[in-house]
């Protein structure tokens, strides 16, 4: 049966990679912490050793749309095309490729409809930057398998927070009971208070520092009742047009049990800050 | 750079049109972003393109254009909207947030460069990346704050 060795929660900010590429001399502030991240993640991946990852995020609208909108969809494919033209030109970010572990796919469909889920699943699909920029920062070889799961975070109505909590305890178990990987790494996408295409969206500050800080007390703490109360469609917006993803690391906070918390960062960067988060199996250390 | 916000919100989360409903406006700003074409179209005519998509493309299902949809028609004031760019019309109304920044990023891109739209001025410290039409965008959001756009 498959362990679960590590749950990292990250940011998919989509400039990562341009800001990320320049030559040392020309890298920012925001650029800099961003490596750093990167490098704690692969630090963990290294001591971990995951031979699959699932990755929790939520599509764009790149693939789904409201005239077909599924709340959670699993990719199920041998291989992912990653990035969508207008990410290539809005953000530059390189267009990569990405194996599935198409079993461990089926395995997670197949368990959901025993642990209440559910799930839509895919056979065509194609990642945009909430799957890639996780991958870029946790394995930039792309050389791990991976089992997309996005969430809907962006098309009300939206689940609960409650439904997100209960998303990470089922895949939790989905996981657990496949034979199809051994050693499984669980990269969470998400983010805190943000804003796109609203008032708030270019400023230095973050949207709502206050819910920043709250909500990584909540994450950290697991104070479940919180994190439910406060992540309604009406709260959220309170906390930018985008803070809905913030519903991703629900999931996390439920999916991570009792592992070791290895690092919870709030990172700093021009805007909103990014949660970061490690949790690893400590036997798999 | 300020580390906290320095402003009050821009604006109190307000209502758009309750009941409003979005889809055939979502839809043309989602379908048209996608394709690099239909964009390219979009910015060098908004009027024929807004009625070639109309006719054409709204009227049938998003990835199988051989039926038709029953979706309901844009109204004349969103047709108008769509047609001169008024994409603070569209925002306060609840269009999408997220579809139509990424929509109207490319047409205020074109704008600014040919010089069709007046370059804005910038917020003190505010983000480098698409810094110009980001600025352009949200000097004409602004008075509406933060619509629902859950209708």
């Amino acid at each position: 049966m498959a362990q679960i060795v590590s749950v990292i929660g990250t940011t998919h900010h989509p400039w990562y990679h341009k800001k990320t590429s320049r030559p040392e001399a020309e890298l920012t502030e925001d650029a800099r912490n961003l490596l750093g991240w990167s490098h704690r993640v692969q630090a963990s991946f290294a001591r971990t050793r995951p031979d699959a990852v699932v990755i929790v995020a939520s599509d764009h609208f790149h693939q789904f749309f409201h005239n077909n909108m599924p709340q959670f969809v699993v990719g199920r494919m041998t291989s992912y095309q990653g990035t969508f033209y207008n990410e290539v030109r809005e953000f530059d970010l390189p267009r990569v490729a990405l194996e599935g572990n198409r079993a461990l796919s089926t395995d997670i469909i197949e368990a959901g409809f025993e642990q209440g889920f559910d799930f839509a699943f895919s056979d065509d699909l194609r990642l945009d930057h909430a799957c890639v920029v996780p991958s870029l920062i946790a394995q930039p070889g792309l050389d791990i398998p991976v089992v997309p799961v996005l969430t809907n975070c962006g098309a009300p109505p939206i689940p609960t927070g409650r439904r997100f909590v209960q998303l990470g305890t089922a895949l939790r178990a989905a996981i657990e009971g496949s034979t199809s990987a051994a050693r499984v790494a669980v990269v969470v996408s998400g983010n805190l208070s943000l804003e796109v295409g609203g008032p708030e969206q270019m400023m230095p500050y973050s949207v709502d520092a206050q819910f920043d800080a709250d909500a990584m007390d909540w994450l950290v703490n697991r104070k479940f009742d919180a994190l439910e109360a406060e992540s309604t469609y009406e709260r959220l917006m309170t906390h930018g047009n985008t803070s809905f993803q913030f519903l991703n690391m629900l999931t996390m906070a439920s999916m991570q049990a009792d592992m070791s918390l290895v690092h919870a960062e709030a990172m700093k960067r021009g805007g909103s800050p990014a949660p970061c988060f490690v949790y690893e199996q400590e036997e798999a250390a | 750079m300020p580390e906290q916000s320095t402003a009050q919100p821009a604006g109190p989360v307000t209502d758009g049109i309750p009941g409003y409903d979005h889809y055939a406006v979502n839809k043309f700003l989602y379908d048209t972003d996608r394709n690099p074409d239909l964009v390219a179209r979009y910015v060098e005519d908004p009027v024929a393109y807004v009625d070639w998509y109309v006719e054409h493309r709204l009227s049938r299902l998003l990835d199988n254009e051989s039926e038709a949809s029953s979706v309901a028609p844009l109204d004349d004031t969103t047709r108008t909207a769509l047609a001169t760019y008024d994409f603070a019309a569209l925002y306060a109304s609840g269009a999408h947030p997220f579809v139509l920044w990424t929509l109207m990023l490319p047409v205020i891109e074109a704008k600014l460069a040919s010089g069709e739209f007046e370059a804005p001025l910038a917020p003190d410290g505010a983000r480098l990346e698409n810094r110009a039409p980001m600025a352009y965008y949200r000097e004409r959001i602004l008075p509406h704050g933060r619509p629902y756009f859950r209708y």
